[in-house]
């Protein structure tokens, strides 16, 4: 379980996060959704506490984020993060790469082998599998950013624009159901930022809707697509976020059929 | 003088027994430390090799009880060993590989305080060889070795994480302490304060200058390798905000295209 208690943040002076506060359950998979600047990548850094609010802390299973040694060490043993831009190591393989992480998380030898073949298998790079990650294209990096993240199997994973960074549609295809599937389990709990609703639609449990660094809602997408009457998420989400569009459409519209 | 050098270096080989020595480590340093000696005229050149045998284990042994102070070198990134040799796993996988540099204890308080009286033989009598007219232009430095102490400790453990916010943000938000991050500003400020405060102090109560200098320094860099928050405490429950480094992947594109 998540729980991120009254953050604030700010960089320099200008704010990303006011007072916000999250509950994530175990097994949940949720979706942070919001415009661009509107501090999703921060609330996600600072669970991943790569960051560190100014006010309010985050507590991953009952232990609070860097309050002690042995606390941090077990929160950052059980917690996977992917940023938006991973720093790959692009002179190892991504063989050798997806091994070194799968150790670091004490994985058995063998486990991760057959895991990570099926990963490179599942994104379409078991033959780039040999070649330094130097030689791979910008959506190859990102697969494999995306395979280090899953070969770790740890239990609560942070990703950061997942579906974003070149993938194909295949690779997307391929991560939506496996998020599909660790949706379903009971024992990982997953945080995403994502601006795409279709995917959120299709996974989340939960969706936080971010504006200015607050919440603005916090629900399933049944309930929020209900809170808005709209039709489907896109619209429930263009309704919470940018409400005006619809008159600023009807205008675009109106001085079109005007001016001719 | 002979006698008590006799027994701080029995005192020293004996503590310094239980760690590790290789006989290569340091070489040069040794000599290094142990040439300011020759220079002493009523020194026996018996006590010589000995002088640089106990260099040599001194340096070796802060060579280990150096790592829990740097602690954050580029092992950090290398974890596994796959194909015999390790392999690094990038930003953020590096911040799980746990740091393991130990806490300060006692005996690596005793390891530096051994350090520091090395340091203030080798600075005293250095100084001492200096033309008496010269000194005084020497002596306006003494503070140089005092800062730069301070301003390593603060290197080291800025290698990771910086500041929640910026100076320019702390003034605007008139936060101007952060403890959980202030804290780390404690060991170089009480480093510094210290040095001054033993320059001021033994140079007006002793008048050697010399002595004075040679005091502050060493005492500076006992404080700053004994005293605040070790590197593990620091990486784990310090307030910072983690270094992310540049992403290579914009950075490949403009060396190379794809293969």
């Amino acid at each position: 379980m998540i729980k991120a208690c009254n953050l604030i943040h700010h960089y320099g002076v200008r704010p990303i996060l006011r007072n916000v506060s999250l509950e994530v359950g175990q097994g949940e998979l949720v979706v942070l959704m919001g415009a661009n600047g509107c501090g999703k990548s921060t609330l996600l850094g600072t669970m991943a506490g790569l960051l560190w609010p100014i006010e309010g802390h985050v507590e991953i299973d009952g232990l609070q984020r860097r309050s002690c040694v042995e606390a941090e060490i077990a929160i950052r043993k059980k917690m996977a993060y992917l940023p938006d831009h991973p720093w790959l190591t692009l002179a190892r393989t991504g063989r050798e790469y997806l091994m070194a992480v799968g150790q670091i998380y004490d994985l058995p030898t063998a486990h991760i082998m057959d895991h990570m073949e099926r990963l490179l298998e599942l994104f379409h790079l078991t033959d780039k599998g040999d070649s330094t990650m130097q030689s791979y294209s910008n959506g190859q990096q990102k697969k494999i950013a995306i395979a280090a993240t899953l070969i770790t199997e740890a239990p609560i994973l942070l990703l950061d624009e997942p579906f974003t960074g070149g993938l194909d549609p295949s690779a997307i295809l391929a991560l939506k159901n496996v998020l599909g599937s660790l949706a379903q389990r009971e024992d990982t709990t997953v945080v995403m930022a994502s601006q795409l609703p279709e995917i959120a639609a299709a996974t989340a449990h939960r969706i936080a809707v971010i504006q200015d660094g607050v919440i603005l809602h916090y629900d399933s997408p049944t309930d929020l697509i209900k809170s808005q009457n709209s039709e489907n998420l896109e619209t429930a989400l263009n309704d919470i976020l940018n409400p005006e569009t619809k008159n600023l459409l009807k205008a675009y519209f109106k001085g079109k059929e005007l001016s001719k | 003088m002979k006698n008590t050098l006799m027994k701080y270096f029995i005192w020293l080989f004996i503590t310094l027994a239980a760690h590790e020595a290789t006989p290569q480590d340091f070489f040069a340093t040794g000599i290094v430390l142990a040439m300011p000696l020759l220079f002493i005229p009523y020194f026996s050149w018996v006590i010589i090799p000995v002088f640089f045998i106990c260099a040599m284990i001194t340096i070796h042994a802060q060579k280990q009880n150096w790592k829990l102070w740097v602690g954050l070198d580029g092992d950090l990134h290398k974890t596994t060993k796959i194909t015999g040799k390790k392999e690094q796993v990038g930003w953020p996988f590096c911040t799980i590989v746990e740091v393991t540099n130990e806490e300060i204890s006692s005996n690596n308080k005793l390891l530096n305080l051994l350090l520091s009286c090395w340091v203030f033989i080798w600075t005293f009598t250095l100084i001492r060889l200096i033309p008496v007219e010269e000194i005084t232009q020497i002596l306006k430095f003494w503070y140089v070795p005092v800062f730069f102490f301070a301003l390593s400790h603060r290197a080291a453990y800025s290698t990771i994480g910086t500041a929640p916010i910026s100076l320019l943000g702390r003034l605007k938000s008139r936060r101007f302490i952060i403890p959980g991050y202030d804290k780390v500003y404690l060991a170089p400020a009480f480093s510094i304060l210290a040095g001054g405060i033993v320059y001021l102090l033994v140079s007006s109560l002793s008048g050697i200058h010399a002595l004075a200098e040679s005091l502050s320094i060493s005492t500076s860099l006992y404080i700053i390798l004994s005293t605040g928050t070790s590197m593990r405490e620091w990486a784990y429950t310090g307030q910072y905000q983690a270094h992310r480094p540049a992403s290579p992947l914009s950075a490949t594109n403009k060396i190379s295209l794809p293969r």
